[in-house]
């Protein structure tokens, strides 16, 4: 059954602080294939870091709690794991790259040090072996290996992200979660960590859950994306899926934010309000105070995720009114759709389309 | 009462003054509270100290070294005076000596540190190695060198305690200066034509003032701490000026048979430093938001 | 590193020096005549002048100054008792062995014990130890140094008869006087040591040690603990200050004949150069304190060690003498 690496079933994650409990994530689930790369985008405060912390079971608890669900890798449930399972499998099977590089590493211990301890943990060598192959590694994202004997405030931004790759990927995880590897970073040195991590992470064949708020990043990196909001996965499916065929509304206003090139608009289009305070989340689906399309039914009623193509899905309640269907008919034909949203007339055709594609399901 | 504001989008933005929002802060601290109250009651028992106290302090009898009973509920002491009265009343001269201490440390150490750290230069630095050698000199023996020479009494014990804590309270000051000045809102009062005494006053001193709140508050525990030491072994006050230290050193010759001496005027020191050190560890955290958890 | 200490050193003798300025101002702020008190009641005229000759009383202040500083860094001369008209240097050479060791064990005893329970109180936080540990630290550390001392004195010497009420001999007489001077200091270390922990706790390089698959003891012991040593030792040099400081309070309590002990007793006859001879002695462990603790640093910290050993980050310096000033 398991086919998957990685396998998140309905996970609920709860912070219980003085100021009230605050829902960081509410029911989500993901697979991620062997070798696969699938982007988390959301924004600050959606629960992605939240919930690539849980795939290690690396939640502070007290205050943080994983209230159900479970964490699937190989088929061995994480949350269930005992403490040496858990640190046989931190850094050797899954690993991570920190947001932020600057604090990401020990300041009292020198760099080459710091990757040694994964590889000695890991793999049974020798002091002088493990420091010898953090040399390799320090090497291989670029890093002159004579500098390993520094210390991290000897080294910039980028070269300490550079490290903390080379420390992620030491012991040749399955699987890599990337929290923002490069939100911290400067522009120009952006692309170039980007690069180095899809070379290396053919290079160990190993999947990736990239979490980004960026989505020029999750364009050039990903096979597959998750919209997160709020805790919930708004849209989900294949790159293509979300880029050519939004379909959520939130994503949409994530697109609309993002200046482009080719067309000629006076304006942005931001998505208006702010992230609702996830101690108080309002009622009905998450988005409705911000969402152009809300009416009675989103702010009553917490919306289902549905399938709106192959492997395709998206929660929102319009999806079989406004949001048009894509199945493919008999003839393998993609029927009813239409990339956007129904902006200006959200009118009958859509809906009819739309039941037609349901029709077509059935 | 905060003022709300609702956004377009439903969430309640809540507008606090700052003073408020130190206090709410603060509020939640429990212990502090309890050390918030503890200290206003010792306010009041200094202030209040003729009303309190049964007997008169002084007053001898021939009564003496009476165990607690109804009458004199802290016994008596070696000349048959009311313990208790001679607590309260020792409660009057230890904040008393505590507070003049403080306001005299805090005066040289706002004027010497503010002025070295807004001026800088060789001003500063001259002031700056005096501290470091009279910080080299533990802070107590140097109260007992300078109490030895001046002689004992409330002003010149206060005196004494203001000196050899001064260093610190000095190096504090310019520090924070140091820190402030040179941090944006400095520079935008500058670039917006602000003069130096306006700057000092309106922008540097209001966040000066934090921390000071902070260590004035935990410096009346230890003044108290030293003044009780000082008049122990026979400086500071001593008798027949009632204070915790000189009734506890008077009470150290008979240890062996009468424990009231040293237990009693031992607890009200004990509950007056952690009344101000809770308070002041209290005030830290709700006037440092970056620390609050 | 041995660049370090040297210069380090170095730095030790104007220090010293300002020690000895500031001793010798008090000293001549003292009210009345050192010769006439050197002499006690009965004196001639002639007598009076040969004294104050032979005390360079009748010399320059910048001179007596020089002269007095030579006479300590020479020949160890701290002057003469004014009450048992011996020198200074001799009555507290015969008696600083016994507050050294005192010291000492009270300085291990503070840095074992602070630190063991802050960590502990740090790791179990927000548990019924970590209540229980606190909640005492936050006493203790009100509490007078002495007042403990005659406390326990009552209670376990006088009640309990587990420990002899004075004097020196062997561990047991040992026992209280360490643990007196020591509590105050170690409810203090053991509050910064739990504060400091908390707080590297929650940094992003634990978290990033946890993610590599450290067991949890080396997360505490190999990564937070190193971190969070800076404000500790800060602390425990501050701390070990007061147990310089407030030792011969202590001693006198439990009659113990150290220099503390000589101290008190020359307060009491305001025999002035015994007292200048004591303060300017134990300034000098505190000197000796503050170096340890500087020394300590560097080994702490590598930022602060490759501005002396490499030299190469200038912009760090700065950070380091801020660190410094809030010491």
């Amino acid at each position: 059954m398991s086919e998957h690496l990685l396998e998140i079933n309905d996970l609920d994650v709860q912070f219980h602080t003085m100021d009230g409990t605050v829902h960081a994530v509410n029911g989500i689930s993901l697979e991620i294939d062997p070798g696969e790369t699938l982007g988390l985008v959301g924004e600050t405060g959606a629960g992605k870091t939240t919930t690539a912390l849980s795939i290690l079971n690396l939640i502070q608890s007290p205050p943080g709690k994983i209230e159900h669900g479970e964490i699937l890798f190989e088929g061995r449930n994480v949350l269930e794991m005992s403490e040496a399972e858990l640190h046989a499998y931190r850094g050797s099977d899954v690993a991570m790259i920190f947001q932020d590089p600057m604090t990401a590493l020990n300041p009292i211990y020198t760099v080459e040090y710091q990757i040694a301890e994964v590889i000695q943990i890991h793999e049974k060598v020798s002091k002088e072996e493990a420091i010898e192959k953090a040399r390799e590694m320090l090497e291989f994202v670029g890093i002159p290996a004579e500098r390993g004997c520094e210390y991290p405030h000897q080294f910039s931004g980028g070269m300490k992200q550079r490290v903390v790759i080379a420390m992620a990927l030491a012991c040749s995880p399955k699987l890599l979660l990337a929290d923002e590897p490069t939100t911290a970073l400067d522009v120009t040195i952006q692309a170039q960590v980007l690069d180095m991590m899809n070379d290396l992470k053919k290079k160990f064949n190993s999947a990736m859950l990239l979490i980004t708020h960026d989505l020029g990043v999750v364009a050039e990196t990903c096979d597959k994306v998750a919209i997160m909001y709020a805790g919930k996965i708004m849209e989900y499916g294949s790159l293509e899926d979300i880029f050519d065929h939004t379909a959520h509304p939130y994503t949409e206003g994530l697109f609309n934010s993002i200046p482009s090139l080719d067309e000629d608009v006076e304006r942005l289009k931001p998505i208006r309000g702010l992230m609702p305070d996830p101690s108080h989340l309002p009622e009905g689906c998450a988005f409705n105070p911000r969402c152009p399309y809300a009416d009675k039914l989103c702010q009553s009623a917490e919306a289902e995720l549905q399938e709106v193509g192959p492997g395709h899905y998206c929660r929102c309640h319009h999806v079989n009114k406004g949001v048009p269907m894509y199945f493919p008919d008999e003839k393998g034909n993609e029927l009813a759709y239409q990339h956007g949203l129904p902006v200006s007339n959200p009118g009958n055709d859509f809906l009819e389309k739309g039941q037609k594609g349901e029709k077509a399901d059935e | 009462m905060p003022k709300r504001k609702v956004t377009t989008s439903g969430e309640v933005l809540e507008k606090h003054s700052q003073a408020g929002d130190v206090w709410r802060r603060f509020k939640r601290n429990k212990l502090a509270m309890v050390g918030m109250v503890i200290a206003i009651i010792l306010i009041l028992i200094a202030v209040f100290a003729n009303v309190i106290a049964p007997y008169n302090p002084a007053q001898v009898s021939t009564q003496r070294l009476a165990m607690p009973s109804a009458q004199h509920i802290m016994g008596t002491d070696n000349f048959g005076r009311d313990l208790f009265s001679r607590t309260v009343y020792g409660t009057r001269v230890s904040l008393l000596i505590s507070l003049l201490s403080l306001v005299f440390s805090l005066i040289i150490g706002i004027v010497l540190g503010a002025t070295a750290g807004f001026f800088g230069g060789v001003y500063e630095n001259i002031i700056m190695r005096i501290c470091d050698i009279l910080m080299c000199i533990p802070g107590m023996l140097l109260a007992v060198m300078i109490s030895s020479v001046l002689g004992i009494g409330i002003v010149n014990t206060a005196i004494a305690i203001a000196v050899s804590g001064v260093a610190p309270c000095i190096r504090m000051i310019r520090a924070t200066v140091l820190q402030i000045r040179s941090q944006e809102f400095v520079e935008a009062a500058r670039a917006t034509g602000s003069r130096n005494g306006r700057i000092i006053f309106h922008e540097i001193l209001p966040n000066v003032l934090s921390p000071l709140i902070v260590d004035s508050t935990m410096r009346i525990g230890g003044n108290i701490l030293q003044i009780s030491g000082l008049s122990f072994i026979g400086l500071g006050v001593q008798p027949p000026t009632c204070e915790w230290g000189s009734i506890m050193s008077a009470g150290q010759e008979f240890i062996t048979t009468f424990w009231p001496m040293i237990t009693f005027p031992g607890i009200m020191i004990l509950l007056t430093v952690f009344a101000f050190n809770v308070m002041g560890d209290g005030l830290r955290d709700a006037l440092d938001p970056r620390l609050k958890q | 590193m041995t660049k370090y200490v040297v210069k380090r050193l170095l730095i030790m003798i104007p220090t010293l020096l300002g020690v000895l300025l500031i001793i010798f101002a008090i000293n001549k702020m003292i009210p009345g005549d050192p010769a006439k008190l050197a002499l006690g009641s009965n004196f001639t005229q002639e007598a009076y002048e040969a004294k104050r000759a032979q005390m360079g009383l009748d010399k320059n202040v910048v001179i007596q100054f020089f002269d007095y500083v030579k006479g300590v860094v020479t020949h160890f001369d701290l002057g003469t008792s004014y009450d048992t008209k011996r020198p200074v240097s001799g009555m507290i050479l015969s008696r600083i062995g016994i507050t050294l060791k005192l010291g000492i064990w009270s300085c291990i005893v503070t840095i074992v014990i602070g630190v063991a329970i802050g960590i502990l109180s740090a790791v179990k936080k927000y548990s019924v130890i970590d209540y229980v540990m606190t909640t005492l630290a936050i006493i203790f550390s009100a509490a007078p140094g002495f007042w403990v001392a005659l406390m326990s004195m009552m209670v376990f010497c006088l009640k309990l008869g587990w420990f002899p009420a004075g004097g020196m001999g062997g561990w047991r007489y040992m026992v209280l006087p360490v643990l007196c001077m020591a509590l105050s200091p170690i409810s203090l270390v053991v509050r910064m040591t739990r504060t400091s922990m908390l707080d590297v706790i929650n940094q992003d390089y634990i978290r990033t040690a946890r993610a590599k698959g450290v067991a949890e003891r080396n997360v505490i012991f190999k990564h937070a603990f190193r971190n969070a040593l800076i404000p500790i030792i800060t602390v425990i040099g501050a701390q070990l200050t007061m147990v310089v400081g407030g030792s011969f309070i202590i001693e006198s309590v439990f009659s113990i004949p150290g220099i503390g002990m000589l101290l008190l007793t020359a307060i009491n006859t305001r025999d002035y150069p015994a007292i200048q001879g004591t303060v300017l002695v134990l300034s000098f462990f505190v000197c000796i304190i503050n170096l340890l603790t500087d020394i300590a640093y560097a080994y702490a910290d590598p930022r602060i060690k490759s501005q002396y050993v490499g030299g190469k980050s200038r912009g760090l310096k700065r950070k380091g003498e801020k660190q410094d000033a809030k010491a």
